[in-house]
Order: structure tokens, then sequence, then C-alpha cells
């Protein structure tokens, strides 16, 4: 099958049944969903692997019945998501009393001392980066790994995060301006 | 990969951009307006936040070079602030690489997409005529669906032994119709076989072929059970058919492998010269007549049909290490090259390995290429290249797909 069709056209082929157009899909989008998913849930690759599996599973015995979504990265990843939470739902969200928002406000700062030392020992930029990327609230991580590498929008990463469109941008703010604040 | 732009700030593009990154970056480059709005509050963060700012960044354009560089002569004291946020956003992307790098290796791809393809086969296989309505009373657990499977399995492994026609090979021989020559190759080394039209086969260890003693008369017909490597005598007349397990493969005149074992879960057939066509036998594989479901690959060198038994499927793909194809007209290339556009680069090896490569020249207009890749395979070759001109390469469907932003 011709490798320049759309996502939107392999979609609809997938729909009606052409298990090429399907496999291509799978193609275009395994190595997302598989460092969202372990992203998600580092310890176990197994699980992640299964999860996919499922997700593209379900997709076939479901494809009469979906519609075309405007962003086919968006949609595999989402229901990833969808997925593993489902499959984790009695651990997940222990209090949901606590708005979002809140919750990453409790997230204990490094330190400026503490980030003066990761300055000292780190090796390289790269490295130091990314250990005050970890520093960050989790969903802060995700937001911008959703943003800077998987390219949603603003629109599609509320979505993932089930959130409003004004707080998946300020979450993504939140963690930029932490990042400058710490590196310039 | 390090990517120089003409501001003179640096960032890095990941290797993570798919055919979809590249077709965005064609429609942007066309279409992409970006609205002259209030940039004059912002803040560094407020511009790595910004989806004008970061598409510029991951894929800037023409346009959006010019809007930035007219934007920034009218707003100098925002300068600073520009650079600065892009020097941030080269350092969170940076940051973020390690996640970006996080790759399945190309064997547990394929492995999870087989899995996936024989589940689907084999529930729609076990549902009957409403696959939906059973997949969804399963989907209720997690450990259901897994149980459902796992017992499948055992019973599909179970049925697939008492299959009466599990023999393909013995299935396709005996209904010949006269006389077969056999040759068994039941050493360790590849032995070579002379058909009586002096086409050869180098047969694989543990492998068999059967010719009719008509041999060559309309039709070239082998039948193979395992793997061999065949250089067929051109003879347009005679068309010359490879019958392995339950596909069939067509040549007039060409070197190429057939891998073709009862116990293995695919079939490969790999081109090396000349051109191969591949198709289900339909008397095998149940689909005889029915309109619609021949599949039917061309394969040219350096393609590779995988036919995954399970699922009756075929799909088309490089070989692993593709080798220079040169038609004997031509002269091979030397690879070398001195401040050559990289168009005329990628021509070159288009050419000689008779791959397809697409890229988009617009944006490779600006880029030339110098170096020495005589000695580097393929592969390498390709990977020298989309690092020296700051582009990304991906495999898709047997081509090469080059993913570029241009280079100034």
């Amino acid at each position: 099958m011709d490798g320049t069709l759309s996502e939107q056209e392999l979609w609809i082929a997938f729909r009606q049944g052409e298990e090429e157009a399907y496999t291509i899909l799978y193609k275009r989008h395994i190595k997302a969903m598989y460092r969202y998913g372990m992203s998600l849930v580092p310890v176990s690759e197994d699980f992640v692997l299964d999860c996919i599996h499922d997700v593209f599973t379900e997709i076939w015995f479901k494809r009469e019945r979906l519609t075309t979504p405007d962003n086919v990265r968006h949609y595999l990843l989402k229901s990833l998501k969808n997925r593993i939470l489902h499959l984790l739902k009695r651990k997940e969200r222990p209090s949901q009393s606590l708005s979002q928002d809140d919750f990453d406000d409790l997230w204990p700062e490094p330190s400026a001392e503490e980030i003066f030392l990761e300055k000292e020992s780190s090796a390289n930029n790269e490295a130091l980066v990314r250990k005050l990327i970890i520093q960050l609230p989790h969903r802060q991580q995700e937001a911008l790994r959703l943003r800077f590498v998987e390219n949603l929008d603003y629109g599609q990463i509320a979505d993932m995060l089930s959130v409003n469109r004004q707080s998946a941008q300020n979450l993504v703010f939140r963690a930029v301006d932490k990042l400058r604040k710490w590196l310039l | 990969m390090r990517v120089e732009n003409g501001n003179n700030f640096q960032l890095y593009i990941f290797n993570f951009q798919t055919e979809y990154d590249y077709r965005r970056l064609v429609i942007y480059g066309k279409t992409q307006l970006i609205l002259d709005q209030n940039y004059e509050s912002y803040g560094i963060s407020d511009f790595v936040s910004d989806d004008d700012f970061l598409r510029h960044h991951l894929f800037p354009t023409e346009a959006s070079t010019i809007h930035w560089n007219a934007w920034l002569s009218r707003h100098p004291h925002k300068k600073e602030e520009w650079e600065q946020a892009s020097k941030l956003l080269e350092a969170v992307r940076l940051g973020l690489s390690d996640y970006a790098r996080t790759y399945l290796s190309e064997e547990a791809e394929n492995q999870l997409l087989r899995r996936i393809l024989e589940t689907n086969a084999l529930l729609t296989r076990e549902a009957g005529p409403s696959p939906v309505r059973q997949l969804r009373s399963r989907w209720i657990s997690y450990a259901g669906v897994a149980a459902a499977v796992a017992l499948i399995i055992a019973g599909w492994a179970v049925f697939d032994k008492s299959r009466p026609h599990a023999d393909r090979y013995r299935q396709l021989t005996e209904s010949h119709a006269g006389l077969l020559d056999e040759k068994i190759n039941t050493g360790s080394e590849p032995i070579t076989v002379l058909l009586p039209d002096s086409s050869s086969v180098n047969l694989s260890p543990g492998s068999r072929i059967s010719f009719s003693k008509s041999y060559g008369t309309a039709e070239r017909v082998v039948y193979l059970s395992g793997g061999a490597e065949f250089d067929v005598t051109r003879n347009p007349a005679a068309p010359f058919l490879v019958y392995a397990n339950e596909i069939v493969t067509r040549v007039l005149g060409t070197r190429f492998t057939v891998t073709a074992f009862e116990s293995d879960r695919d079939i490969t057939v790999r081109v090396a010269t000349g051109k191969v066509s591949v198709y289900r036998n339909g008397a095998l594989t149940g689909t005889e007549g029915k309109k619609g479901v021949q599949q039917e690959l061309v394969l040219i060198p350096n393609q590779q049909a995988v036919f995954v038994k399970a699922v009756e499927l075929f799909s088309k793909s490089l070989v692993p290490e593709p080798e220079v194809v040169i038609p004997s007209k031509k002269t091979q290339p030397s690879f070398v090259y001195n401040e050559t556009p990289a168009g005329d680069v990628f021509a070159d090896l288009q050419d000689a390995y008779g791959i397809e490569i697409v890229y988009d020249a617009e944006a490779l207009s600006s880029c030339q290429l110098t170096a020495s890749l005589s000695e580097e395979s393929f592969e390498e070759k390709l990977d020298i290249i989309c690092k020296s001109i700051s582009a990304a390469h991906q495999v898709v469907d047997a081509r090469i797909i080059i993913t570029a932003k241009g280079c100034k």
C-alpha cells in the first residue's frame, strides 16, 4: 500500500477492513505508543506491550463503529492511556478531593542548593536537564513530553490529562518556567 | 541530531519524525500563516509555550522564518528574550531526548504486530459471525482476555497439527499430474541443483525441491519446501513458477531467494536482480476464485515480500542489507561527493540500489554534501548523508522517506 497516504485516508481504509492500512498505522505509531506507555508504567515492558496489543485488537473489532480522528497519534495515545489506567484502576487516583493543580503544588521543589549540586555533578547539559525534568510533578513531565516530543496541541494535551485547555497550557507553562529559573 | 539555523542558534531535532510529521511539514510550508499577534508582553517561558514559536523551531518554513525575522526587526528589544527562549526550548527537548529515544527493537515491533494480527485472526475465527459482540463481553477484564487468548492459541495448535494439509509441500506435489524429480538436501551445506533449462537452484540444508519430468515445455514449475536461492535463465515464453507453501512466485528471469520452511510462521521472497511477482496459492488458502482477495505483489531488487501464514497476509519491505543493483548499461557511481546537491546524492542512491527515495526537493535545494561514501553500506550511506544535512530517514513500505528541514 502506498506510503504517501494521509493518516485520515489510512484510517478510512483500515475501518473498511484493510489489514495493510492497519499495519501501516501500527508501524507509524508504535514508537510513540511504546515510549509514552513506558513513561507511564516504566516498571513493566510486558504490561505496556500487552496494552498496545489490546488497543490495536480493540480498534480492529470496533472499526466499523469508529469515527475518523483529527489526529491519529492523539487518538492512539489516549486509547493506550485509557487501557493502562483501566487495568491499573484500583491503584490510580487516590485523592479525588484535591484538584490536580493543588496536587501539583504539593510536590516538593528542589532547593536552590540541590539545583546547584545537580549542576555541579552533571556531566553535561543533557544529563542536567533530564535530572531537572524528573524533579517536576509527574503531570508536568507528561505535559512536556506530549508537547515537545509528541507534538500534540494544547487541546489534545488537555484531553490526554482530563483537564481543560487552559489548565493544559498552565501545566506546560509552569514546567517551562521552572526549568527557565533553574537553567538560565 | 544537531541542526544549524539561520539565526545563529541551534536546536535539536529528534528522530521521532514520522511520515505524518513530514506531511505536516509540507503543509505548513505551503499554507501556514502566522498571525502577528501581540508577543510584546511575552517573556521567555511564554515564547517556549507558544504554538507558533514551537512550530517554527520544529518545522521551520520559509514563511515562518520571514515572519519571525520581520517581527524581531520590528521589536529589537525582544530579541534577547526570543533567543533565550530558543535556547531554553533546545535545552528542554535535549532533556527529553532519553524519552524520545525510548525505542522498541524492530524485531520486537514486528513480533508485537504479528501477535496482534494473530489475535485478530484467531478471535475472528473463534467468534464466528459476530466477532464484535463476542469480543465486547471478553473485554470486561484483562485477565479474562488473556485467558481466552491463551486457550484459543492452545486450541489452534492442536487444530493446526490435525489439519490434513499441514504438509503443504506433500499436498502440492501429490496434486501434480505426471512424474516429478525430487532433490533433498539432508546435509549441512547448501547444494546446487541444476534444472533442465540450466537455471540453477542453491538449495538450503533441510530443504527439498521437486520439478516435473516435463519441466520447461510450457511452464517451468518447481515445488519447494524450505529455503532456496534461484538463478533463473531468462525465457519469456515459459514463466518460472515456484510453489512454496501457500504462495506462488512467478518470474521471467532473475535471481531471488525463497524461504518457506513448513515450521516457520512466515514465508519470505527476496529479490536480487530482475522482477518477480508473488501471490497466494488460491487452492491452498481457500481464496481461489473469490473476488478481491487475490493479493499480488510485484518485487524489484532489494525488496522482499513476507507472507505471514497465520493471517495469510503479505507485506513488502526492504531486504535487510541492500546491495548495489545498477543496470548493466550504466556505470556504478563513485559515491564521492564534493559540494554536491543533496538531491543528486539521493538520485545516485536510488539508481544504484533501485530503492525509491522520497524527499522534498524544495527543502533539500539548499543542502550540499561533501563526503566519500564508496566503502559504506546502504544504511551507513543513508545515515551519514542524513546526519550531515540534518535530515531524518525512515523506511515506509520498502521506500525511504527523508524528512529534511533544509540547510542555510
